[in-house]
C-alpha cells in the first residue's frame, strides 16, 4: 500500500483533490479550518494508493490543534508521498511550507491548483520555473474542473519515481553560519527553526527561505490578483461602520426566516398531506391483506407517521444546509467571525469561536469537531460546552411545528430560538472566562481571510447531499428505531397488554411519574414530557414521539397555553442534546466535564423554561 | 523615516516592517506568515468595533487584532 498524504495552506484545494480521487464527498468551504481531522480514502484508479486528507497548515511548526494533527501524522506515520498542493494564486505563502517539506520528503509532488484562474500561459511558465528550481515534479491542475489530475494519476503509479531511494535536502535552504543544525539528530518531519532555541537564529532561517522563495518567484510576471482586487472592494463594504453588522444581521435573518418561515409555508401542507396518504393507503392496503392489526398500528402509526413526521421538514433542512454551505463557501463566514471578534474578546473568547457556534446550527457533532481549529486549549474548551445550547437543525422542525401552533401569525417565534441559544453560548462563555478572561488572548489571534468568490455549484450541490443523506441515515436508523419504540410504549401498559388506550400505556405512566416535576413550567402533561424524554434520541423524534402519542403533532396546542409552550420549547432547546452529539462532546471534553455539562444544560433549561413561562403566563 | 507602529500606518499605504517586538509562539508563526523585518505590507482596513485590522501581506488578508498591530512598527514606503 502506498500512502500519499495531501498537504498544503488552508483552503488550497486539498479536499477537493482528496474527493477527486476517492470518489468521496468531504467538506470543502472557503475558510481555514474546513478539515480538522485526517481523512483516508482509496484512490478510484488504484486501491492500493491510500490518499490521506490533513488539516490546512501554514508550517510544520503547529500553533493550531489541526496543526499539530498534520505533526503527529507526518512523524509517526512517514508517508511514502506526500502531495504538497499550492494556491497558484497565491504562491508565496504556499512555497514557505514547501521549503520545509523539501527538507524532508524526497518524494514530493508539487501540485498548483486553481491554473484555470491564471491567464493563458501563466501557468505553463510558473510549471517551468519551478521545476527548474525545486527539483520536484510539479503539475498545475484545476481540482474542481479535474484538468490534469491524470498526470497525478501517472505518477502515483509510476514505479520509476516510486523506487529509488531519495535524500533529504535541506541545507540548501540554510545560511552558511547554520549549517551544523543539519548534523542535529532531528527526527523526521521536525523542522529546523524548532531546534534553534536562539530567536535571531531562527529568524534568519524563516528569512532565508522567504529570500530563497523571492528568487524563485523572481523571474515570473507580477500579475496582480483580480482577486484580490474584488475581495478589497468587497471587504470595503462587508467592514464598513455602516453596512458591516446590517449585512452581518440581515444575512442570519435570511438564513432562518427562509428555512424556516418560506420553504416551511411552502412545502409544509404538501408534505403532510402526502404523509397522510401514505398512513392511510399503508393501513389499508395492509387490512386488505388481512394483516394482523397490531402490526398494521406499527407500521403506519409508528413507523410511517414516525418517521414521516420527521421526513416532512427535509426542504427545510435542504434549504438551512445550502445556505450554510453557500456562506462558507463565498467566504463570507470567515469576515463573521472577524467582524465578531471584538465581542467574542470581551468574553475571552477570539472570533473565531463563532464557527463552530455557527457550524452548530446545522448539526452540533461537526460544530462540536471544528473547534479543533482553535489554537488554546482554554477557549476550545469554553466553545466546546458552550455549543450546544445553539440550536441545531434537528430542532429547527420542533420549532417550526411548535410555533407555528401556538403563535402561527408570530414569524419570530422559531428565530427567537435561535437568539436565546446564542445568548446563553455567550452568557456562559463568559462565566466560564470568569477567572481567565484573558486566557484564551494569552497567544494571540490572527486570521486569514480567504479571498471572496463564487463557491462552485457542484461543490454545494454535492455538499449539501451529504449532509442531507446524513440527516437522513439519522432518520432511518435513531428516528426508526424511535418509532418502534414509542410506539411500543404507547401501545401497551406496563403488564405489556395491549393499551386499551393511549392514556393506560408504558408511556403516558411514565409521563405521569415525571410531569409533576415539569408542572411549574407549565407543561407537565404526560404528552409533553414524554415527548421530551424521546428527544434524547434526537431532537427530531420530539416530533415522532408527538406524532405517535396524539396522532397530529400540532394538536399539542390543544394541550398547553401558548406561554407553557413557548415554555416548552426554551426546553427543549437548552437541555442537553442529542446522543450523538454527547457521545462528540465526551470524546473532545472527557465524562467528567460532560457530566458537569449535562447537569447544567438540563437546570439552566430549567430555570430559563420557569422565566419564560412566568413571562408569558 | 519615522518608525510607525501598525495602527499608525495610514489606510492603504505601503509600510516596510523595521521592528517586531512579538514573543512567543504568536512571532514564530508571524514570522513564518511573512511578517520579517524587511518585508512591505499595507492595512487595508478597521474593522466597524475598531478591531482587529485587516492587513495585505504577500497577497493575503490578515485580520491581526489592535494589540498584535501595536507591536508591529513599519517605515512607510515612500515612492
Amino acid at each position: 500500500m502506498t500512502s500519499v498524504a495531501l498537504i498544503g495552506n488552508p483552503n488550497c484545494g486539498k479536499t477537493t483533490v482528496f474527493n477527486y480521487f476517492t470518489r468521496s464527498n468531504q467538506e470543502v468551504g472557503n475558510r481555514a479550518g474546513v478539515t480538522v481531522e485526517k481523512k483516508e480514502g482509496l484512490c478510484t484508479f488504484d486501491k492500493s494508493v491510500k490518499l490521506i486528507d490533513l488539516p490546512g497548515i501554514y508550517s510544520l511548526n503547529p500553533f493550531s490543534l489541526e496543526e499539530s494533527v498534520v505533526k503527529n501524522y507526518l512523524i509517526q506515520e512517514s508517508p511514502d508521498v506526500i502531495i504538497n498542493v499550492l494556491d497558484v494564486t497565491n504562491l508565496k505563502k504556499g512555497l514557505f511550507l514547501t521549503t520545509q517539506l523539501l527538507e524532508f520528503c524526497p518524494r514530493l509532488i508539487l501540485v498548483l491548483n486553481m491554473c484555470d484562474e491564471l491567464e493563458e500561459g501563466g501557468a505553463s511558465r510558473i510549471v517551468a520555473r519551478l521545476t527548474e528550481t525545486l527539483d520536484a515534479p510539479v503539475i498545475d491542475i484545476s481540482a474542481v474542473k479535474g484538468t490534469n489530475m491524470d498526470k497525478i494519476e501517472k505518477l502515483l503509479t509510476d514505479n520509476d519515481f516510486l523506487t529509488p531511494p531519495c535524500e533529504r535536502r535541506y541545507v540548501r535552504f540554510l545560511p552558511e553560519d547554520e549549517r551544523e543544525i543539519s548534523k542535529l539528530p532531528f527526527s523526521r518531519f521536525e523542522s529546523i527553526e524548532r531546534y534553534v532555541k536562539n530567536p535571531e537564529g531562527r529568524k534568519r532561517i524563516t528569512a532565508q527561505r522567504y529570500s530563497y522563495i523571492d528568487g524563485v518567484l523572481a523571474p515570473l510576471p507580477d500579475n496582480k490578483n483580480k482577486k484580490i482586487l474584488l475581495t478589497e472592494k468587497l471587504d470595503r463594504i462587508f467592514f464598513n461602520r455602516f453596512t458591516a453588522f446590517p449585512i452581518f444581521f440581515l444575512v442570519l435573518f435570511i438564513i432562518f426566516y427562509l428555512s424556516v418561515q418560506v420553504t416551511g409555508r411552502l412545502f409544509r401542507q404538501g408534505t403532510e398531506a402526502v404523509l397522510l396518504l401514505c398512513k392511510t393507503g399503508a393501513a389499508e392496503f395492509l387490512f386488505s391483506k388481512d394483516v394482523s392489526p397490531i402490526l398494521v398500528g406499527l407500521i403506519s402509526d409508528g413507523i410511517i407517521a414516525g418517521v414521516g413526521s420527521v421526513l416532512t421538514f427535509l426542504p427545510q433542512i435542504a434549504i438551512l444546509f445550502t445556505l450554510i454551505t453557500v456562506l462558507e463557501g463565498c467566504g463570507y463566514m470567515a469576515r463573521m467571525a472577524v467582524l465578531t471578534d471584538r465581542i467574542f474578546k470581551n468574553i475571552g473568547l477570539s472570533g473565531k469561536a463563532l464557527l463552530p457556534l455557527l457550524i452548530g446550527c446545522g448539526c452540533t457533532v461537526p460544530g462540536i469537531l471544528s473547534t479543533n481549529a482553535l489554537e488554546n486549549p482554554k477557549e476550545k474548551e469554553v466553545v466546546l460546552m458552550v455549543t450546544p445550547f445553539v440550536p441545531c437543525s434537528a430542532k429547527l422542525p420542533v420549532f417550526a411545528l411548535l410555533g407555528g401552533s401556538f403563535f402561527p401569525e408570530n414569524p419570530f417565534i422559531a428565530p427567537s430560538m435561535y437568539i436565546i441559544g446564542i445568548l446563553t453560548a455567550l452568557f456562559y462563555s463568559f462565566i466560564f472566562n470568569f477567572q481567565e478572561s484573558r486566557r484564551a488572548e494569552k497567544d494571540g489571534f490572527f486570521y486569514e481571510l480567504p479571498y471572496i468568490r463564487l463557491p462552485p455549484l457542484k461543490s454545494i450541490f454535492t455538499q449539501v447531499i451529504k449532509k442531507l443523506q446524513g440527516f437522513l441515515l439519522r432518520t432511518g436508523t435513531t428516528v426508526f428505531l424511535a418509532s418502534v419504540l414509542l410506539w411500543f410504549l404507547s401501545n401497551f401498559d406496563i403488564s405489556f397488554h395491549s393499551a386499551r388506550s393511549i392514556d393506560t400505556s408504558i408511556l403516558a405512566s411514565l409521563g405521569r411519574f415525571l410531569a409533576p416535576v415539569f408542572a411549574p413550567l407549565g407543561f407537565g402533561n404526560y404528552q409533553s414530557v414524554s415527548a421530551l424524554l424521546a428527544g434524547f434520541f434526537g431532537k427530531e423524534t420530539i416530533i415522532t414521539a408527538l406524532a405517535v402519542i396524539l396522532k397530529n403533532p400540532a394538536d399539542i396546542a390543544g394541550l398547553l397555553t401558548p406561554g407553557g409552550g413557548y415554555a416548552f420549547m426554551v426546553f427543549i432547546l437548552l437541555s442537553s442534546p442529542c446522543i450523538a452529539a454527547l457521545s462528540a462532546l465526551r470524546r473532545e471534553l472527557g465524562t467528567k466535564k460532560l457530566i458537569f455539562l449535562m447537569i447544567l444544560q438540563q437546570l439552566t433549561a430549567y430555570f430559563a423554561a420557569f422565566i419564560a413561562f412566568l413571562t408569558l403566563s | 523615516m519615522k518608525g510607525l507602529c501598525l495602527t499608525e500606518l495610514p489606510l492603504n499605504k505601503v509600510g516596510v516592517i523595521d521592528k517586531i517586538l512579538i514573543e512567543g509562539r504568536l512571532a514564530v508563526k508571524l514570522e513564518e506568515l511573512g511578517f520579517l523585518v524587511g518585508s512591505s505590507l499595507s492595512v487595508k482596513l478597521i474593522t466597524p468595533l475598531n478591531d482587529p485590522l485587516i492587513i495585505l501581506l504577500n497577497d493575503s488578508f490578515w485580520a491581526l487584532r489592535r494589540e498584535t498591530c501595536e507591536k508591529i512598527f513599519v517605515t512607510l514606503e515612500t515612492i
